[in-house]
C-alpha cells in the first residue's frame, strides 16, 4: 500500500470517527513525517511501500486516535455519566429554571392570582399567550438539553450509540413531562400546574415532546456526518 | 518481510509513562521518541509507531507535555517537551509500577514457595 493511500485510510478513517479536521491534519502530518524518516534512516523504499507494517495499520492508528481523543475529556473518559444520568438530571433543573421565569415574567407583565379580575382586564394578550408559554416552558429545556448535550457528544467523538442513547433518555423524560392551563376569567383565580405522566393514547403535546430530542438528535447526528465527509473528501 | 506485532502488554498507561520517563530527560520528536523507546527496551517493546502520536496529543491535551514546531536538520518538526505537571504524573507513575511490579514479583515467589512446600 502506497504511502498517500495509508494516510487517506488514516485520514478517512477519523473523518467517519467525527475527529476534527485540524487534529486529524496534525496527526497525518506528524505521520508523514515519521515515514520520511524511516525512509531517510533505513535508505530503502520500505517505508513509503509498507508503512502499515511499520506504523501500524490505518485502522490501528484510527482506533488509537479515536480512543485519546476521547479520553481528554471527562465526558469521553465517563460516557454514562455524560450522557445517561447527566441529561436525566438536568432536566427537572432546567425545568425549574424556566419555571421561575415564567413566573416571575408573568408578574412583571401584571399578572397577578390573587385578583384575578384586573389581571384579565389588564393582560388580555398576555393571558391569550399563557398556555403558549407554558408550553414554551415544557419543550424549551428539552431542546436545549438536547442540544448541548449533542454538541458534547459531537466535540467529545464519542460513538454515536450514547448521542442517541443521551437522545433517548430525554425524550422519555420530555415526553412523560405534561402541564395544564386554566385561565383567569371574571370571579375566578387561574391556574397553571405541572407534572409527570402519560396518558392512553398520548396527547399530541406530550408525542411532540417526546419525539423532539429524537428528531435534534438524528438532524445533529446527520450534520456530523456532512462534516465527517467533507474531511475524508479532502 | 514479517509483520511487526503489537506488543499487547504495551498498554494501559505503560507507554505513557515510557514517553514522560524519555521526555523528562530532554525535549524529543515522534520519531526520536519511538526509536529511544526500542533502544532502550532492546526491541522487546514493539508496537504500532504511529499510535505514539495520538497519546503525544491527549498528554499535550493534559498540559503533561508541550508541543512547539522547531527547525531541526533543515526540517520543521514538533519537538515534546514534558511540563512540571507531566514530572509529577511521572513521579506518580513509577511509584505505581513498581508497587506493582513488586507485588507482582512477590508473588510470584510466593507460588514458588508454595510448591516446594509441596514437594
Amino acid at each position: 500500500m502506497s504511502v498517500q493511500r495509508w494516510l487517506d485510510e488514516v485520514r478517512s478513517g477519523c473523518g467517519r470517527r467525527r475527529l476534527p479536521p485540524a487534529y486529524v491534519e496534525r496527526l497525518v502530518g506528524e505521520l508523514s513525517d515519521h515515514l520520511t524518516e524511516l525512509m531517510e534512516d533505513s535508505m530503502s523504499m520500505e517505508a513509503s511501500e509498507r508503512p502499515p507494517t511499520l506504523l501500524g495499520s490505518a485502522s490501528e492508528i484510527v482506533a488509537a486516535a479515536s480512543s485519546e481523543y476521547r479520553r481528554r475529556r471527562f465526558s469521553g473518559r465517563h460516557p454514562w455519566l455524560a450522557f445517561v444520568i447527566a441529561p436525566t438530571l438536568s432536566l427537572p433543573i432546567l425545568w425549574a429554571g424556566s419555571l421561575l421565569m415564567l413566573v416571575f415574567g408573568a408578574k412583571a407583565i401584571g399578572f397577578d392570582s390573587e385578583s384575578p379580575t384586573a389581571t384579565a382586564a389588564t393582560s388580555h394578550w398576555a393571558t391569550e399567550m399563557l398556555p403558549f408559554a407554558v408550553l414554551g416552558t415544557l419543550i424549551l429545556p428539552v431542546a436545549v438539553a438536547t442540544i448541548a448535550f449533542c454538541q458534547l457528544a459531537i466535540k467529545t467523538a464519542v460513538s454515536r450509540r450514547w448521542l442517541l442513547a443521551c437522545c433517548l433518555v430525554l425524550a422519555i423524560i420530555g415526553g412523560a413531562a405534561n402541564s395544564s392551563v386554566s385561565l383567569p376569567t371574571p370571579g375566578t383565580k387561574g391556574s397553571v400546574a405541572f407534572g409527570f405522566g402519560v396518558s392512553l393514547p398520548p396527547s399530541p403535546q406530550q408525542i411532540a415532546q417526546f419525539l423532539l430530542p429524537l428528531l435534534l438528535g438524528c438532524w445533529m447526528l446527520h450534520v456530523g456526518r456532512g462534516t465527517a465527509v467533507s474531511v475524508s473528501g479532502n | 518481510m514479517a509483520e511487526r506485532k503489537s506488543n499487547p502488554a504495551f498498554l494501559n498507561g505503560v507507554p505513557e509513562m515510557l514517553i514522560l520517563q524519555l521526555l523528562s530527560r530532554q525535549a524529543m520528536y515522534g520519531y526520536e521518541i519511538v526509536q529511544a523507546i526500542k533502544a532502550d527496551s532492546n526491541d522487546e517493546l514493539e508496537f504500532g509507531e504511529g499510535c505514539i502520536y495520538p497519546i503525544l496529543h491527549r498528554l499535550e491535551s493534559d498540559g503533561l507535555l508541550t508541543a512547539t514546531k522547531e527547525l531541526a536538520s533543515g526540517r520543521t518538526r514538533v519537538v515534546y517537551r514534558c511540563t512540571r505537571r507531566g514530572k509529577a504524573r511521572l513521579a506518580k507513575s513509577i511509584s505505581n509500577w513498581r508497587r506493582i511490579a513488586d507485588a507482582v514479583n512477590l508473588s510470584l515467589e510466593g507460588g514458588g514457595n508454595v510448591r516446594s512446600a509441596l514437594a
